[in-house]
């Protein structure tokens, strides 16, 4: 009996050790935080969103939004790797067309600003490329 | 003597001395020597031509002409004849009508003097006729003598010796040289070689003594020839002197006369006593005494002689530092012999020991009600009637005493009073200090006499007597006197004392102890000789004694000789017989009620203090907000907490006045009822009986009035009411507690704020118990320093109440509760231990002491909240956190930790989200009752919830919400919903303040119950000290390090 | 310590042991409710977390209203004394979406006293549901305090609403968050609907159209909780709103794909796709008159 419950144990600890450096957790709010400030004067702050990859695991985090028409709305990235680096913010509408997204040519944008001239529903996509830590914050701002 | 009378007993004279043989000249000679004690010469002719015309002296058988009318008295009730000889009937009816007459006007006392006066009258020329005889005992009986001693009085005058057979009498006494025949009931006292002899008669009735000498030797008494064969008062204090032999005191003639003083065998000895005051210095030195039943002994000395308290030492309130006093051979200051002398001995203080507020009747009672159990009250009624009757008292009997400034009866009227207190009892020995001090010399003779008459009667009386009158001081029995420094310096006849200390001074005229020509005795005098001042050469007196108390000491040890008297080998009698305890508890209680239902002003203001409070402040704080939009409403009012505090201070404060000046004001009456030795638990438990009733009348009322105004439901009358009603009554216990142990109402007084403020301070209701000095207070845990005082009790108590069981909380309590406490672990709980972990992490490998330090507190924290964490159980988890140590700690453990944390959280969440929907459908169903109509609950809470007291209970005014202290977290958010945690052992009743329930005994108890058990156990705790006056013993034990004892008088 | 303990152990043997044992734990707990574990919510959590995320805020309609030119009227908002007569967590949240609408709307026009008020209102609210300490109520009061800090307020008050809704989402509470922002979603409706009434703005009616979209999501969402309590009664109101806005018509025209421009480093882009909303002037008229009576019913 002890020998079994020994045994699970050493698997458990196995397990978490194979999980890796997992335990870096990601602290997205200090990214918000910069983001908000790289936010052009003008633009109202409307809403953040957390960039957490789990160091990898998840590769692609999307976020369902509402945009108005008549609108301009902004997008500010920061990450763990620097600035907007290893990044990147894709928009589609509801059809699943890419809008917009913010790695041109080969270049990290710190985001983008959008003038929505159609009321609806958008997807915000977040992906990483090249990432070493998964981990940032967007921020969206909006101004008419 | 008046007009009337004299008149009257002219006319009695006349008409015996002209019976049969009519008037001779021995018999109008007695009468002129009669008048001559009385009057003038002029008047005394008047009433001599008086006599003479009644008495028909002078006159032949020649009517009276013309005078008839003119001498008519006034009321016209006596005629007088015209005839010369009047029949007989008419004489006896004149007779009988004078004798009505003097019986309105004469006590009896004098009535029997008269009665002598006319028999003497007939002895001055031995003419008893029959007639004669006839009309004296006419009258005699007209004065209600009886038969048997009138026989008796008429035989003492007209009998030429004692051995006359109507003379066997016990209430003769001879004083002879021959002892009466065998058998005979006669006293004799042997005379040695006087002529003749003494007889001596005691009319029982009346309690007087008259002597006739038979004998040819010149007797003095009180210095005054007798002449022989004449009847002659024998008054307190007299001497006879006879040419040879010891004088004859009238106390000797007195108790041995009185055969009752032999029914009561009585032995009582003092031993040597000396005593010393706490500062060590000597207030008696080697006092011994002995004495037997029916003696009057005065005490007398300079003031600081000691008289009180060689007083106090006899009458077993202090206790001697050497010798013994006994009675009957019982130790009176041993505490097991003492129980044989129970009530044997009464005390009357110098002070008052009236309750002023009740009748005189009143007062003498309860008194005996608690000295005899068996009476029931037709018969005390009787004896108290009888005792103030024989006192003189039975007039005022249904007035109130009154204080001395506020005087109903008089001051002689009052000590008599006092003295009958102690006499209703009956104890065989008593003792008065100074009794007569402050009253008129009319009023001192009177208590004296009284305390004369009942040595007679066989009791043994010490009374400390300071600068009597010449006539008080000749009636004692006997003087003991005391010298400056408690030395004893005299002890015997009173009026031997000044010939003695004359002698001792070798003045002039030092055989003599009084004036001849007055018989007075000059009793500054003695004190002049005593305390005589050595003068200097310019004549003035210097501070220097002539003669020491030391050396009228050694004087004393040379020339008194003490004749110690046997013990008396058996229990005095006792009719003393207390009643049983709960009946003592309820006599007093009674009494206490009856002193303060007639003290009116007490009463109103006791009855009308409270409700009057509770309007003015509730009037004052009926805070209608801004919020409430439709008048008042009870849940805006902001001043609910402070009206709680408040309360409890009122009652406090109530609690505390009532009861602070109880027991001082009783303390006199507590002294001289320990003689009876009565229950101090019954007296205290009147106290109580009668401080409850009020307080939970004042109580009432002020919950009464103020809730009903600032709409706090009648759900919660009870719970304030309990509260206040704990308090109040813990606070009279307390009141009793300085009141039984400081000696002046002013001390107490300024005691109150010292009790009352702290009550304040540490209620809770003015300082956050989070925010004491850290060394009083313990983050967590209301305070230890707050849990003596009753406030922090029952300020908890109502808020918590009022709180959690008004019908809005009441109903969703059971969610509230469990919705902080999931709240309080899934947010606040949960982050610190987040926190805890990361700091662990970040000072893993570090290597200073300070953050060795810091990651191993929180590694303590971590390990002892995680085990107290009972709902989310891991058993992996537990095993991890048991073994985790500061070397074995890592990220893989931090990350356990987290994992189960995240766990935690998530069970909190969703424990908290059930219950805050089970609580919103409780809320639903009150608003949508089936079959009726719709309802706000909000009105619900406005009507019985009270939202600062829930921000006051839920300490939504704290930002701190959770802190560590050393290894464990402190909840500071929601109190109320906070069931005690961190409980030590099944003993630890502590918990934060405005817990909802309390630990004991490995149980929780509701806080209400709890604390009002609490409150009660301290009531009790008090009562305790209050029993065995510890406080008292305590303040005493702390003034005698400081002050030196006070002069004593 | 050990003594007073003795103490008190005599004072239980004084008696009154009995009558005190009033144990609430046992009682409280046996109690615990009956209306518990609701639909399989749990599976979809993320799903909802996500419509959550993309409900607009109503900031954006209050900014609108500030452009039209509208006046400011506390009366129009919902008064802030009445926040102690919320006392389930249903409309206790609810009303705090409706108080943070207030207080972005009395912020845009800097109205320090009303954003105070609302301020407290809402401190009250998010207190009462035990999200209270996610509200940073000193530094937004200090910032309410002074004005000219209305682009800063705007910010921290959007943040802090954010970490409430991420703290229910942790905690398993995200019934709450839909209430808050429904609240919160009337409140903007229904004040649009108040200044279009009087001013017939164009625009006004355009985003009263527009919010379609919105009340689509929010009822997604709502449909989840349907067995809580409460709930029904206000999925019906506002499927009956969405019975109106079934006749609106977002109409979209597009013209090619966006174009990406860098203008100073910047990305902007163009939107090329053109959206029309058909609304008829009786339908404005209904939503409006239907806004009200659920917001009344909210706020009641």
């Amino acid at each position: 009996m002890k020998n079994f419950i020994g045994k699970i144990c050493l698997a458990f600890t196995a397990a978490l050790l194979l999980s890796g450096a997992a335990f870096a957790q990601c602290d997205s709010e200090q990214y918000s935080q910069k983001s908000l400030k790289a936010l052009t004067p003008g633009f109202t702050f409307v809403k953040s969103y957390k960039i957490d990859g789990k160091n990898g695991v998840r590769k692609n985090i999307e976020y369902t939004c509402v945009f108005s028409k008549d609108t301009n709305y902004m997008i500010r990235i920061q990450g763990k790797d620097g600035g907007a680096n290893g990044i990147v913010a894709t928009l589609y509408d509801q059809q699943r067309n890419e809008l917009t997204t913010s790695f041109v040519s080969n270049k990290f944008y710190p985001g983008w600003t959008y003038k929505c001239k159609s009321t609806g529903i958008y997807y915000l996509l977040f992906t990483f490329k090249e990432s070493e830590s998964y981990c940032g914050a967007a921020v969206l701002g909006f101004r008419r | 003597m008046s007009e009337e009378i004299l008149k009257a007993l002219t006319q009695l004279f006349a008409i015996i001395s002209k019976q049969d043989t009519g008037v001779s000249d021995a018999e109008r000679n007695f009468v002129i020597s009669f008048y001559q004690q009385d009057l003038d010469r002029e008047t005394m002719g008047e009433y001599l031509a008086l006599y003479d015309k009644y008495a028909e002296y002078g006159l032949d058988d020649e009517p009276a002409s013309g005078a008839a009318t003119a001498t008519a008295t006034a009321d016209g009730e006596v005629k007088v004849e015209k005839k010369k000889r009047a029949t007989r009937v008419n004489e006896a009816v004149r007779v009988l009508s004078l004798g009505k007459k003097i019986n309105k006007t004469l006590t009896q006392k004098q009535k029997v003097i008269v009665l002598f006066k006319l028999l003497e009258m007939l002895v001055s020329d031995r003419n008893f006729t029959a007639q004669r005889m006839e009309i004296i005992e006419t009258l005699a009986s007209v004065f209600n003598v009886s038969r048997a001693e009138y026989k008796l009085i008429e035989a003492f005058a007209t009998a030429e010796d004692a051995s006359h057979p109507n003379l066997d009498s016990e209430d003769i006494l001879l004083f002879d040289d021959q002892p009466p025949p065998e058998g005979a009931k006669v006293g004799y006292i042997d005379s040695g070689k006087l002529d003749g002899e003494i007889v001596f008669i005691r009319v029982k009735s009346v309690d007087l003594y008259f002597i006739k000498y038979t004998g040819r030797d010149e007797i003095y008494l009180n210095g005054q020839l007798v002449k022989r064969n004449s009847i002659v008062l024998f008054s307190h204090g007299s001497i006879i002197k006879t040419p040879k032999g010891a004088p004859l005191y009238y106390s000797d003639l007195a108790t041995r006369v009185n055969r009752q003083a032999e029914d009561h065998p009585l032995s009582f000895n003092i031993d040597g006593i000396f005593f010393k005051f706490p500062n060590g210095a000597l207030g008696l030195r080697n006092v011994s005494l002995s004495e037997g039943p029916g003696k009057l002994i005065g005490i007398m000395g300079a003031s600081g002689a000691g008289k009180t308290t060689l007083l106090n030492v006899l009458a077993g309130l202090e206790k001697p530092s050497e010798g013994q006093v006994l009675i009957n051979g019982f130790n009176i200051h041993d505490p097991e012999q003492k129980k044989h002398v129970e009530g044997v001995i009464g005390y009357v203080a110098q002070d008052d020991l009236l309750i002023e507020e009740l009748t005189v009747f009143q007062n003498l009672f309860y008194n005996a009600k608690l000295c005899f159990r068996d009476l029931d009250d037709e018969a005390l009624t009787t004896k108290v009637i009888n005792v103030l009757g024989s006192l003189g008292l039975d007039r005022i009997m249904h007035l109130k005493v009154g204080n001395v400034l506020n005087k109903k009866i008089s001051g002689g009227q009052r000590k008599r009073l006092n003295i009958a207190l102690e006499l209703i009892r009956e104890p065989g020995i008593l003792f008065l200090d100074e009794p007569t001090s402050g009253l008129s010399s009319r009023d001192s003779e009177n208590v004296i006499d009284l305390l004369k008459e009942l040595s007679l009667k066989g009791k043994l009386i010490f009374t400390v007597i300071h600068q009597p009158s010449s006539d008080i001081y000749k009636m004692f029995d006997k003087m003991f006197i005391l010298d400056t420094g408690g030395f004893p310096i005299y002890y015997g006849n009173p009026v031997e004392a000044l010939s003695y200390f004359k002698r001792q001074t070798r003045q002039i005229a030092s055989d003599k102890g009084q004036c001849m020509a007055c018989g007075n005795v000059n009793v500054e005098q003695l004190f002049n000789i005593i305390e005589a001042r050595v003068v200097d050469e310019y004549g003035e007196f210097t501070g220097k004694r002539k003669v020491t108390p030391e050396e009228w000491s050694d004087q004393y040890k040379q020339h008194f000789n003490i004749e110690r008297r046997a013990d008396v080998r058996e229990e005095p009698p006792k009719t003393l017989r207390i009643p049983t305890k709960p009946k003592q508890t309820l006599i007093f209680t009674i009494r206490d009620a009856l002193a303060k239902l007639s003290d009116k002003q007490y009463m109103a203001i006791n009855l009308l203090e409270a409700p009057v409070l509770a309007l003015l402040m509730s009037l004052v704080i009926r805070f209608r907000s801004s919020e409430a939009k439709e008048g008042y409403l009870f849940f805006y009012n902001d001043n609910i907490p402070a009206y709680i505090l408040i309360c409890i201070i009122i009652a406090l404060f109530m609690g505390l006045t009532v009861s602070a000046e109880e027991i001082i004001r009783d303390r006199k009456i507590l002294k001289r009822e320990s003689f009876l030795n009565l229950s101090r638990s019954s007296y205290l438990s009147s106290k109580l009986i009668i401080l409850f009733s009020l307080s939970a009348v004042q109580t009432f009322t002020f919950v009464l009035v103020g809730n009903l105004i600032l709409g706090i439901g009648w759900g919660q009358f009870i719970t304030y009411w309990l509260a206040l009603f704990s308090v109040s009554c813990f606070a009279n216990v307390l009141g009793l507690n300085i009141s039984s142990s400081f000696d002046n109402a002013v001390t107490v007084y300024i005691l109150i704020p010292l009790l009352l403020i702290p009550q304040m301070i540490l209620s809770g209701g003015i300082f956050d118990f989070d925010k004491l000095n850290n060394a009083v207070g313990q983050k967590g845990k209301a305070p230890l320093i707050a849990d003596v005082w009753a406030s922090r009790w029952a300020y908890e108590a109502i808020c918590v109440r009022q709180f959690k069981t008004n019908p809005y909380e009441q109903m969703l309590y059971g969610y509230d509760w469990q919705i902080s406490q999931a709240n309080y672990r899934a947010s606040y709980w949960r982050s610190e231990l987040e926190k805890a972990v990361v700091a662990c992490q970040e000072n893993l490998t570090a290597k200073t002491d300070s953050a060795r330090q810091v990651f191993a507190q929180n590694l303590a924290l971590l390990k002892r909240e995680l085990a107290e964490e009972k709902q989310v159980k891991d058993a992996r988890l537990a095993k991890l956190v048991d073994g985790l140590s500061l070397t074995n700690f890592n990220d893989q453990a931090a990350a356990q930790l987290n994992d189960y944390l995240a766990r935690v959280q998530v069970y909190y969440g969703s424990l908290q989200g059930r219950m805050s929907d089970a609580r919103d459908s409780v809320i639903y169903a009150y608003e949508h009752p089936k079959g009726q109509p719709e309802r706000s609950i909000a009105d619900l809470k406005n009507q019985y919830h009270n939202e600062q007291l829930e921000k006051f209970l839920k300490n939504e005014n704290s930002l701190e919400k959770i802190t560590a202290e050393g290894d464990r977290l402190v909840q500071h958010l929601d109190p109320v919903f906070t069931p005690p945690y961190h409980v030590s052992n099944v003993f630890d009743y502590r918990a934060h303040f405005f817990a909802p329930t309390k630990p004991f005994g490995g149980q929780m108890w509701d806080t209400y119950y709890f604390n009002l058990v609490v409150i009660w156990f301290m009531t009790l705790l008090l009562y305790v000290t209050l029993y065995f006056e510890l406080l008292r013993k305590f303040v005493k034990m702390f003034s005698k390090v400081k002050f030196t004892p006070k002069a004593t008088s | 310590m050990k003594k007073l303990n003795l103490v008190f152990a005599l004072l239980l043997l004084f008696g009154c042991s009995a009558q005190v044992a009033n144990t609430d734990e046992s009682r409280e707990t046996t109690e615990v409710p009956t209306v518990v574990e609701t639909s399989p919510v749990q599976l979809s959590d993320d799903i909802v977390a996500g419509i959550m995320q993309s409900i607009p805020s109503p900031i954006e309609t209050s900014l609108l209203i500030k452009e039209t030119g509208a006046a400011y009227s506390v009366s129009n908002l919902n008064d802030p004394t009445i926040v102690t007569t919320y006392n389930d967590s249903y409309r206790q949240a609810l009303n705090l979406g409706v108080y943070s609408t207030d207080l972005g709307f009395a912020n845009l026009y800097d109205k320090n006293q009303d954003v105070l008020n609302f301020l407290n209102s809402v401190k009250t609210l998010a207190d009462k549901l035990n999200i209270g300490q996610f509200f940073d109520y000193k530094t937004i009061k200090e910032l309410a305090s002074s004005s000219g800090n209305v682009e800063k307020l705007l910010q921290l008050t959007q943040q802090n609403f954010e970490r409430i809704n991420s703290h229910l989402n942790d905690q398993k509470r995200e019934n709450l968050s839909i209430l808050i922002l429904t609240g919160g979603w009337t409140e903007a409706l229904y004040l649009t609907t108040l200044v279009h009434q009087k001013t017939k703005n164009k625009k006004l009616k355009e985003k009263i159209g527009e919010q379609k979209v919105a009340l689509d999501q929010i009822l997604l969402v709502l449909d989840f909780y349907k067995n809580k309590p409460n709930f029904p009664s206000l999925i019906a109101d506002l499927k009956e709103l969405q019975k109106v806005y079934n006749r609106v018509e977002i109409k979209t025209i597009s013209t090619g794909k966006p174009v990406t421009k860098e203008v100073n480093g910047e990305l902007v882009v163009e939107d090329a796709t053109v959206s029309q909303i058909n609304i008829s002037d009786a339908d404005v008229d209904l939503i409006t008159s239907l806004t009200k009576s659920i917001r009344s019913k909210i706020i009641k």
